[in-house]
């Protein structure tokens, strides 16, 4: 009797929760439609429920395929993309880190969709940079682009304001000022925080200084290349920036900032949405304002492209209708919507004028201009070793390991002779 | 059929499903590893499956690699560094617990608390006590006098190293302690009592009566503590991501960083099976001592 009733709770509990499980998805992405399941995979946090919302209103458009999207981390769904190069086990559509994408093409991840896109007839509305991380070397189409950003200079201006420094820097010479008119040390408050992780984030970081100072990555052993490590080596040395970047990830460095550990921040766009009018909503109590990037005496201004990409999977059942979801996804007014829903920039220029979202609120104005002079990683199908060679010449400025000539000169002699053979776009 | 071969036979189809669980989950991953180690599988090839054979190129290229001679010395320092603390220690403990006093069993079983705890979890406890501005252990040392400004642990080579071995130690210690407790409550008290008739010290029971009838118990330890450790993954990977420029890095994540950061399959797998070799070799060691003791 004991063992049937406890056989019994087993049962209803497994039904229970497959049924919860069932409400759960329904309650997400819509009723069943009777389409065949789709999976995306993502590894969007607090830009999820713009995803979900948009599969949510394509499943109620059509019957041919149910599509969910399933998170998973960033690090993980990396993973998973190399093993399901070998073992075929894909989602039928995916989402990647732009600079990555061309890694995954020529791992076979991403199908060839350009003729597909090429009959939809909008590819012509599309920023060159951003479409061109989904090409491959032939110039052949393996996703779309969902949305950009770049990254700007977050001020606490109460911390400015009480160091005499009135007004945002906008050039070098004044951010290296305002550096040093902030910073204690001693008392582990810096003028500038950053992240230098050992991770594509702090290649991402780094890339605008050294365009800034008018070197590229093309280029790492130049005399204006050495000069952007020289920068962040000398916000080291004299006591303007912790060490303990190298340990940061872009949302440890927000946190310092958060802290008042720093007065100035290299901030990303969508912190905007996600930290600053969220999570860290109640903790700001003090002014602070976005600027672009510094300006080098020279005149030169740098930052970077990020973003996401999609694309269907080699093997995705219902190819063609996932390519028409991808459609759906960035049409000027879809793109224009969840760029606004998640914090993020157009990738299409029919669509920043949909909205004033991006000129009418002055923080993601200092974005939208900053995409003026922002420069793409890669695209390059060993972007992931140039980046490392990149975070780590860094690193080994900030750490004191090396000197920004010797640092330069190990970088170049990993990036210039994979440049060499595939040279970049 | 004669009974001697039926007998025989009887023995093979026992030992059947066991030998095709081992060639399918452990036989097909390394072999395929191997095939992979002795081609030039990368990024490039991968998809277009232009690879070539290479034979022990890829074994040429990481020995010459300084970063890789950097990495298997990281992995040696941390192992031998683990083991002598947490062995070292974990016998102390397991001598101070197999002493008959009140609370012995509660106070041993907190301090297995620890080996229980997920290894990430242990990492990212680490990766917070050593952290420069907010890390429990700075703000100890400072309270106490003892530094006058903040260590940078995770920042240098030598202090993440230590910072790592403390942590692995952290988990190594209860382990230890526990395998060698089992050693310890196996020997008689007769055989103390007795050598106390004969009048020997504390000291000379420990050498002459302990140490002997607990060494299965310390081969065992040292051997399984040698291959968890040398083989150490997540510690490194959550809590120094491998850093400060591979201070901390280890076979294990190097092998992973090669593979799935930056495609480089085939060196990762000759990184892969380097390591395997090192464990497969202190095995056969294990396997033949323990054969040697029980001849």
């Amino acid at each position: 009797m004991k063992k049937r009733l406890t056989m019994l709770a087993v049962c209803a509990a497994a039904a229970l929760s497959m049924g919860l499980a069932a409400y759960a998805s329904e309650d997400i992405f819509g009723p069943d439609n009777g389409g065949d399941p789709i999976e995306i995979w993502h590894y969007f946090e607090g830009e999820a429920d713009a995803l979900n919302a948009l599969c949510k209103d394509y499943n109620a458009m059509q019957d041919e395929i149910y599509i969910t999207a399933t998170f998973v981390s960033r690090e993980e769904l990396m993973k998973q993309y190399t093993i399901g190069a070998v073992s075929g086990e894909l989602p039928d559509i995916g989402m990647v880190d732009s600079p990555d994408m061309a890694s995954y093409i020529s791992l076979g991840v991403f199908d060839d969709i350009t003729d597909d896109l090429e009959a939809w007839g909008e590819l012509d509305n599309f920023y060159e940079g951003p479409l061109n991380s989904c090409r491959d070397s032939e110039g052949r189409l393996h996703g779309l682009p969902n949305n950009s950003n770049c990254l700007a200079i977050l001020c606490n201006m109460d911390m400015l304001k009480a160091a005499g420094i009135e007004k945002a820097p906008e050039t070098m010479e004044e951010f290296l000022a305002a550096c040093e008119a902030t910073s204690n040390p001693d008392e582990g408050v810096y003028g500038f925080a950053m992240c230098a992780v050992s991770n594509e984030e702090g290649t991402f970081q780094f890339i605008p200084w050294l365009y800034t100072t008018g070197g590229s990555v093309g280029d790492i052993d130049s005399a204006e290349s050495i000069e952007s490590f020289q920068i962040i080596g000398d916000l080291i040395a004299k006591g303007w920036m912790s060490k303990e970047a190298v340990n940061w990830g872009q949302g440890d460095a927000l946190n310092a900032w958060a802290a008042e550990k720093a007065a100035m921040l290299e901030s990303g766009t969508w912190q905007i949405a996600q930290n600053l009018d969220d999570s860290l909503k109640d903790t700001i109590t003090w002014e602070y304002a976005y600027v672009p990037m510094p300006k080098s005496a020279n005149g030169a201004q740098a930052s970077v492209i990020g973003g996401e990409n999609f694309g269907v999977c080699t093997g995705a059942s219902h190819r063609d209708a996932c390519v028409a979801f991808l459609e759906f996804m960035q049409t000027a007014e879809n793109n224009a919507d969840w760029c606004e829903k998640a914090g993020k920039l157009p990738v299409r220029g029919d669509a920043v004028g949909l909205k004033d979202f991006w000129t009418a609120d002055e923080r993601y104005a200092v974005f939208n201009e900053s995409m003026n002079f922002a420069v793409p990683r890669g695209p390059h199908p060993q972007w992931p070793t140039i980046s490392e060679a990149l975070y780590t010449a860094e690193q080994a400025v900030i750490l004191g390991e090396k000197d920004a000539a010797t640092a330069a000169a190990d970088a170049a002699a990993v990036i210039d002779p994979i440049l060499a053979e595939t040279p970049l776009p | 059929m004669k009974i001697a071969t039926k007998k025989k036979l009887e023995g093979y189809i026992f030992i059947l499903p066991g030998f095709i669980y081992i060639l399918v989950i452990l036989g097909y991953p390394l072999i395929y590893n191997v095939v992979l180690a002795l081609r030039n599988v990368n990024v490039k090839t991968f998809a277009s499956h232009t690879d070539v054979f290479v034979g022990l190129g890829n074994f040429k290229m990481l020995i010459a690699d300084p970063t890789f001679r950097k990495i298997f010395r990281n992995t040696l320092v941390f192992t031998f560094g683990c083991l002598f603390f947490q062995f070292t220690i974990g016998f102390i403990f397991a001598l101070f617990f197999s002493q008959k006093f009140s609370l012995a069993g509660p106070i041993r079983g907190l301090v297995l608390v620890a080996y229980m705890m997920p290894m990430s979890v242990t990492a990212l406890l680490g990766k917070n006590m050593f952290d420069v501005s907010s890390g429990v252990f700075n703000d100890l040392l400072m309270k106490m006098h003892l530094i006058k400004s903040p260590v940078e642990w995770l920042l240098s080579g030598g202090t993440a190293m230590a910072a790592v071995i403390f942590m692995n130690c952290w988990v190594g210690i209860p382990f230890n302690m526990l395998l060698l407790t089992s050693g310890l409550t196996g020997i008689s008290q007769d055989i103390y009592e007795s050598a106390e008739v004969d009048g020997a010290s504390k000291f000379q029971k420990f050498i002459y009566i302990t140490l002997p009838l607990v060494k299965p118990a310390i081969t065992a330890v040292l051997m399984l503590g040698f291959i968890y450790t040398f083989k150490a993954f997540d510690l490194q990977f959550v809590m120094t991501s491998g850093g400060p420029l591979n201070a901390t890095d280890v076979l294990g994540t190097y092998s992973y960083q090669l593979s799935f950061t930056q495609y480089e399959f085939s060196k990762g797998s000759a990184s892969a099976i380097i390591l395997f070799c090192c464990l497969f070799i202190v095995g056969l060691f294990y396997l033949r001592m323990i054969a040697r003791e029980d001849d």
